[in-house]
């Protein structure tokens, strides 16, 4: 059994840890954060779907941290025990989170935080695609003009 | 001594007729006796057979009487346990009673829970989807925009070209027939991969349309999850399945909201 003040220790202690990262990463210039924000500086959605991809990974980070500071030796059903209270914790953190402040969440959106995750990685990679398609297009639509403007001139040249 | 040998002799000789005479005298009290004597007899036998039947009257009676009670006695033994039996029937259906009541009472509260549960976990499920496809479409109309551009952008182009050709190659028949085929060419293929790109595009968010569909999945799931819970509690299968179905009303009627 853990105590209720061991719980909000380890809890605790958890929600600092990630903010650590949170704030690492922005000092460090990781580049899984400045990349996108250059990479879609002219694309509005896809910078969304960046950032919110990337805070939604960190939110879910929360349970791999966790588990780093619970003893080892502790059993599993203790273990349980700490999810289960770390959870109602995680919530409100996840509420401060949700844009939308009419929803009114249920202990299912600590579930849906990986398919979430899922998704928007899906439509991220989406983009990437069409983009790079679309500047093939455009390259090709650049070699094919000039080779034109080539022959054009050196049929007039004649 | 002789003597009194004949004196004995003398006895006989005297007494003899002496003694048949009171013999014969004797004769009728003897008969008498004897017919006293056969009375008695008689009279012992009828008080033997006399007592002997009332012994067997008595005897029979107190059979009587005997069996009369062991019948009682049955009849009560017989009575007292269908009535320990009804008893107990009683105090078995109070107790099936009471605890049907605890499970319906179960039930009920559980059913509410379910339904909030079911609620929240459909907001929840119905608001991501909602914001997915919100993504997924403003992706797609950027994307979409971009390849149409490009397409107009191309066409724009080709139509100038062909001006200046028009223009500058008026003349020149086989030069602008190289040309103009140039163009054409160029035009066609930008044009058809955009569209093939487009077409790709569709396919793409179609599977994650579906994808954010199938999410609902996980919502079944969670709220599965708890049923297997009353299953820890021991309720019966029956009523887990009782309990399922009323779930999935809760859900239906939700869903018709």
């Amino acid at each position: 059994m853990l105590s209720s003040q061991d719980t909000l220790t380890f809890s605790l202690l958890a929600l600092k840890e990630a903010r650590k990262v949170l704030v690492q990463d922005f000092i460090e210039e990781n580049p899984e954060i400045y990349r996108p924000m250059f990479q879609y500086e002219k694309s509005n959605t896809q910078m969304m779907l960046a950032k919110e991809k990337h805070i939604i990974t960190w939110l879910d980070s929360h349970w791999n941290l966790i588990e780093k500071n619970l003893n080892q030796e502790l059993d599993s059903t203790v273990h349980n025990e700490f999810r289960y209270s770390f959870a109602e914790i995680f919530l409100r953190l996840l509420k401060k989170f949700d844009t939308d402040r009419r929803v009114r969440s249920s202990p299912l959106a600590i579930r849906l935080l990986k398919p979430k995750i899922d998704n928007l990685e899906k439509l991220l990679d989406l983009g990437d695609r069409h983009d790079n398609r679309i500047n093939k297009l455009l390259y090709d639509s650049d070699r094919h003009k000039r080779i034109f403007e080539r022959k054009f001139a050196e049929l007039k040249g004649e | 001594m002789k003597f009194l040998d004949m004196f004995d002799k003398l006895d006989d000789i005297i007494y003899k007729p002496i003694e048949l005479i009171t013999d014969w005298a004797r004769e009728p009290i003897k008969a008498r006796d004897h017919k006293r004597k056969e009375q008695s007899a008689d009279n012992e036998l009828k008080r033997d057979i006399e007592r002997k039947t009332a012994e067997q009257k008595i005897a029979s009676k107190i059979k009587m009487k005997e069996r009369e009670k062991e019948a009682d006695i049955e009849v009560k033994k017989e009575t007292e346990v269908v009535r320990i039996l009804t008893e107990i029937q009683e105090w078995k259906k109070d107790q099936e009673f009471n605890r049907m009541k605890a499970v319906s009472e179960a039930i009920s509260k559980y059913q509410k829970k379910l339904m909030q549960l079911n609620v929240n976990a459909v907001n929840d499920i119905g608001h991501m989807q909602i914001e997915l496809r919100e993504k997924a479409q403003n992706l797609v109309y950027e994307k979409t925009i971009k390849y149409k551009d490009l397409q107009r952008t191309a066409t724009k182009e080709a139509m100038e070209d062909l001006k200046n050709v028009e223009i500058d190659f008026s003349d020149n028949e086989a030069a602008k027939k190289i040309l103009n085929e140039a163009i054409e060419d160029r035009l066609k293929n930008i044009i058809n991969v955009a569209a093939n790109f487009l077409e790709e595009l569709n396919d793409d968010i179609r599977s994650i349309n579906k994808n954010i569909t199938l999410l609902a999945e996980s919502g079944h799931r969670f709220v599965e999850e708890h049923l297997t819970h009353f299953q820890d509690l021991g309720f019966s299968a029956e009523e887990i399945k009782k309990l399922k179905e009323a779930g999935e009303v809760e859900v239906k009627v939700i869903d018709q909201e």
